[in-house]
């Protein structure tokens, strides 16, 4: 392993490295899980690194082994027959005690965010939380663009409707029919 | 009239314009088009609410220090003490024998390089064996005697790793009795007269895995396992100080085998 490819890893992977926990952590809701597959992650992109395009995105790359090997986990648990109750989410997972006047909303989010369809979920942490643009959590998830956007749409609605549920009651949220994708 | 008429706003601009990803230009025909249609300003504020919420609740997670095992430079190095391989096939071995009585979350564990049962034993018959011993003098000096002993025991052919370049000079060693069967315990000693000794014993568990440091007390040291033998390089001071002498030992008995 060479001298060079050891600064690359230093000034070009380290840095990624709180991002890669923050989404790990969103998508399994677990920090030390989330913690192990960032390890493995970085262990994998480590020894691939010189499989990595020159020209390519380095932080789209590391993603997308990240969640290649977040959904295998996920699958796996859940062909174990294990999977998250809504309820037993972990608080302590996202952290940051909100102001008292604003906790039960938190919470509210929390427990939408957790009930998203894990596919949903990739795509509005990618977009919200890592600040990817369409086209790049479109590659890092090897989905089409198109795709990416009505899963974002879908998932943001969801979240507008569990937030919805325990305040004021009010029509569903739905896109007005002016605003129908065009294909 | 060559009047410009925006193209109608449709839901991805309103997301896109949630997210920040407009040029200036549409995003101020998103924003007057918002201005007129107080329904899609509403969603747009909802979706804005939860794009805070969500990075607000997220950003502590990235806030906190990245965890020494995350570190690149941890990882580097014990890439150079052992290939990933070895450390994955370690872990298969504890999820293998962890089934039925391991289940659930704390199945993710197991991904822990933690220690497991043959490794941390052989570490601590490989520390007692050196306080034992280490006050003795060298123990048996005939090396070509005592490492078909040791073979003969171990029933695999033994190799004394030179640790000269490490300013260590082979002493002396012994066969030794383990918990687990027999072992050979080598002894070398530095120009100041410290004195560390390496382990090997054949691995029922652990037949390969990464190398590890472990301590007790004043001894400490480095174990690991490859094909089927299990090594140690022990002594006192500061363990950290061995960790180079185990990559040697270890690359020589590497190419040894080889």
């Amino acid at each position: 392993m060479s001298k060079r490819q050891d600064l690359e890893l230093l000034t070009e992977l380290q840095p990624l490295i709180p991002a890669l926990r923050r989404y790990a952590t969103a998508m399994v809701r677990h920090r030390d899980l989330a913690d192990d597959l960032v390890q493995d992650c970085l262990e994998r992109a480590i020894s691939h690194w010189h499989t990595r395009k020159q020209a390519e995105n380095t932080r789209q790359w590391v993603f997308a082994i990240a969640h290649n090997l977040i959904v295998n986990r996920l699958r796996q648990d859940k062909r174990r027959g294990l999977h998250i109750d809504i309820a037993d989410v972990d608080e302590a997972a996202f952290a940051s005690p909100p102001p008292q006047e604003a906790r039960v909303r938190h919470q509210e989010l929390l427990r939408a965010i957790a009930a998203l369809p894990e596919e949903q979920r990739a795509v509005i942490t990618l977009v919200s939380v890592e600040d990817m643009s369409y086209a790049e959590a479109a590659k890092t998830l090897d989905i089409p663009v198109g795709t990416v956007m009505s899963r974002l749409a879908r998932a943001r609605e969801r979240l507008a409707r569990a937030m919805e549920g325990g305040m004021e009651r009010r029509e569903p949220v739905a896109a007005p029919p002016q605003l129908r994708r065009l294909k | 009239m060559n009047k410009y008429t925006p193209p109608p706003v449709n839901e991805d601009d309103l997301h896109a314009f949630v997210d920040g990803l407009l040029d200036a230009q549409r995003g101020k025909e998103v924003q007057d088009h918002l201005d007129r249609h107080p329904e899609d300003a509403a969603l747009v504020s909802t979706y804005r609410e939860q794009r805070q919420w969500l990075r607000s609740a997220l950003a502590p997670v990235a806030d906190e220090p990245v965890p020494e095992r995350l570190q690149i430079h941890t990882l580097l190095a014990r890439r150079d003490a052992q290939p990933v391989w070895h450390w994955r096939m370690a872990a298969a071995v504890v999820l293998a024998l962890g089934t039925g009585s391991i289940g659930g979350w704390q199945m993710h564990g197991a991904m822990d390089p933690a220690p497991t049962a043959g490794i941390t034993a052989l570490a601590g018959e490989a520390r007692t064996s050196f306080t034992v011993y280490a006050g003795d003098g060298p123990g048996d000096t005939d090396r070509t005697a005592l490492l078909r002993q040791v073979s003969d025991k171990l029933q695999r052919p033994i190799e004394i790793p030179d640790l000269h370049k490490s300013g260590y000079r082979y002493v002396g060693g012994r066969l030794v009795a383990t918990a687990n069967g027999a072992g050979g315990l080598f002894f070398y000693e530095g120009a100041d007269g410290t004195r560390i000794a390496m382990m090997v014993r054949p691995m029922q568990v652990d037949k390969e895995a990464p190398m590890m440091k472990q301590s007790s007390g004043p001894v400490g040291g480095f174990t690991w396992a490859a094909q089927g033998l299990g090594y140690s390089v022990v002594g006192t001071g500061p363990t950290d100080l061995l960790h180079p002498i185990a990559n040697e030992v270890r690359r020589q008995l590497r190419n040894g085998a080889a």
